[in-house]
């Protein structure tokens, strides 16, 4: 059975529509991150899920009973927010107990899930402290034990660590894993940040614009985008896509051509190649310029100026050729992706 | 330099403020029951308790006490508790009317008591309510309560709305949400709402003359007031009682000082 199921989710504001007819199931136990540009409509789908908004049609499942209709305090989810929303006037304790003593757990029940749960996020020496006396890290950790005190079935987040400065963000990605792999909970997690996407979900669905572009395998998603949108909006830096034309079996670009070994019916495409699946070659291949140099680090990314498109390279060594010199770029064929260009579809 | 300046200023404000209240005192320690004096002095050779024995042993102070203890006790419990659950529910939800009734309670503010005097009477004779204190507690609640409500409102718009999500996914239903969170949460401006509903109860003169005329039913203001005669005021009586009746305003300021504080909701959320 699955432990979420939304069937033709539609979300309008007045005349604008957020949400486009969305299905989605989430297996029982599963990380599902869903991730896409701000506006997209992902954290409506979110508040429709808990119940905070109503959608405009269609209707969700919870272990297979409909609870459109259900109130969200009736709904047995737990929420992780990305503002924290802790109650200010209590402590960390009276925080995570809130909920439970609104559900009239035994109060040894109460008091040893709160232990439980501050030892293995580490905050049993805050547990008396109020929010205010937290740092961001603390107060997201709470936020998150509150949610995990809880036990409920479904647990949302709704972009939790935004908020936080990049080092606490992956340590956080981390521990919020970790703390999956041993609850075992379904996860539903909401974010802007294709990274988070990528090393937390076991399934990434993409949304644009109230639609869902694709649900599939972080690795899926990475190597096997099924359209543009998807293709430039995973990986950091995005595909190198470059319009051109298909003449027997050649890819026609301005700047460039060169053969690919694919039977495509299509005329005009996208090439998609991603930076790590361009190499710098002696003299042969796509002839262009340095523009520029990031250095990140472990390796490089290096910009090359065709002519009329910039295309974006990773590089590693010390040999990191200089700004305005001529190279020449080889292109691993069984990488490239080609999108109709009218579609955005994936042909090959 | 700057700095003693500053020092200065304040002083002398300070000495400009507070001596009025210093004459006040010093005539209610006299004995002679007269307003003027030719000394500065707060204290002298002849000062006495007489007067506030008198207040206490010799005229109906404590009855006009009492009276004004409960008039402005039920117009603050109203007051609290109707502008709170009405600025909040102005605050959190969208209803038909909605701006138009918070325009009219702002308008209402515009009126001068003066003006309102009339109708005020017309209505309470109506309805009976002339010599009740029923009469005098609805005036000063319909009075206090536009402004009450206005603040309640204002403080609840800056509450972060993610609070009551919260707490509902915690299994709270929406009132639960409001007085299991909210309400807990904002201490600091009830605490404003009702000592201004206090204070507009309390020290009200205009509307208690018209409303009450039986001397067994007179507040503190009236009480007051009956002291001053044509020819004879008595100045010691009436000081001493003005001293008297700013004594729970005074203490209330010192009971309720720690929670004029605001940011009650740092921590909550980012920020």
């Amino acid at each position: 059975m699955n432990a979420l199921e939304l069937k033709n989710i539609t979300k309008s504001f007045g005349f604008n529509t957020i949400l486009k007819n969305v299905s989605l199931e989430v297996n029982l136990g599963e990380f599902l991150v869903l991730v896409g540009p701000s506006g997209c409509g992902k954290s409506t789908l979110l508040r429709i899920i808990s119940g905070l908004e109503s959608s405009s049609t269609g209707e969700v499942f919870i272990g297979g009973k409909n609870i459109t209709l259900v109130e969200p305090q009736n709904r047995d989810i737990a929420m992780v927010f990305q503002s924290y929303a802790l109650y200010p006037h209590m402590s960390v304790y009276e925080n995570m107990e809130f909920s439970l003593k609104i559900r009239k757990l035994p109060p040894v029940e109460i008091r040893n899930r709160i232990h439980e749960i501050a030892d293995l996020l580490q905050m049993t020496p805050l547990l008396q402290r109020k929010p205010k006396d937290l740092s961001g890290g603390q107060r997201q950790r709470v936020s998150l034990g509150r949610a995990l005190a809880r036990r409920a079935p479904v647990i949302l987040f709704d972009e939790p660590l935004s908020n936080l400065d990049a080092h606490l963000r992956q340590q956080m990605r981390i521990e919020i894993k970790k703390i999956h792999q041993i609850f075992k909970s379904t996860i539903i997690y909401v974010t802007h940040d294709q990274t988070e996407a990528m090393t937390m979900g076991d399934r990434i669905a993409v949304l644009n614009k109230g639609q869902i572009e694709q649900i599939d395998s972080p690795f899926n998603i990475y190597h096997s985008p099924k359209n543009i949108f998807v293709a430039n909006f995973i990986g950091t830096p995005e595909m190198n896509l470059l319009n051109g034309e298909m003449r027997n079996n050649y890819f026609v670009h301005k700047d460039f051509d060169f053969n690919i070994s694919k039977d495509i019916s299509s005329h005009d495409v996208v090439l998609g190649i991603r930076p790590e699946n361009i190499t710098l070659s002696e003299n042969q291949g796509i002839a262009g310029t340095v523009q520029f140099f990031e250095n990140l680090g472990p390796n490089g990314l290096l910009h090359v100026h065709t002519g009329n498109e910039v295309i974006k390279l990773f590089i590693q060594g010390q040999n990191i050729p200089k700004i305005n010199d001529k190279v020449f770029l080889n292109v691993d064929q069984s990488k490239l992706k080609l999108f109709d260009k009218k579609s955005g579809s994936l042909i090959q | 330099m700057k700095k003693s300046l500053s020092w200065f200023t304040i002083l002398l404000f300070c000495l400009f403020s507070l001596f009025p209240m210093l004459y006040v005192v010093s005539i209610s320690l006299r004995g002679d029951n007269a307003f003027g004096s030719r000394s500065l002095a707060l204290f002298n050779s002849q000062s006495t308790l007489k007067n506030f024995s008198e207040l206490f042993l010799h005229t109906p102070f404590l009855k006009w006490m009492m009276n004004s203890l409960y008039v402005s006790t039920v117009v603050t419990l109203s007051g609290v508790i109707l502008a709170a659950t009405s600025g909040y529910a102005i605050s959190r939800y969208e209803f038909k009317g909605k701006k138009i009734m918070l325009m009219s309670l702002l308008t209402t503010q515009m009126f001068p008591a003066t003006m309102l005097m009339l109708p005020f009477f017309i209505v309470l004779s109506k309805l009976h309510l002339i010599n009740k204190f029923l009469g005098l507690i609805i005036i000063y609640s319909s009075t206090a309560l536009p402004f009450c409500i206005w603040q309640m409102k204002g403080y609840f718009d800056t509450v972060p709305k993610e609070l009551e999500e919260a707490a509902k996914l915690d299994g709270c239903s929406s009132f639960q949400a409001f007085y299991k969170i909210i309400l807990p949460m904002s201490t600091p401006a009830l605490v404003i709402t009702g000592l201004f509903s206090f204070m507009s109860s309390w020290s009200e003169y205009l509307v208690a003359a018209i409303t009450l005329q039986d001397p067994e039913l007179y507040t503190l203001p009236l009480g007051l007031k009956s002291f001053q005669a044509s020819l004879a005021t008595q100045w010691g009586l009436y000081a001493a009682g003005a001293l008297v009746v700013s004594i729970p305003v005074v203490v209330l300021f010192i009971m309720i000082s720690k929670y004029l504080v605001s940011g009650l909701t740092v921590g909550s959320v980012k920020g």
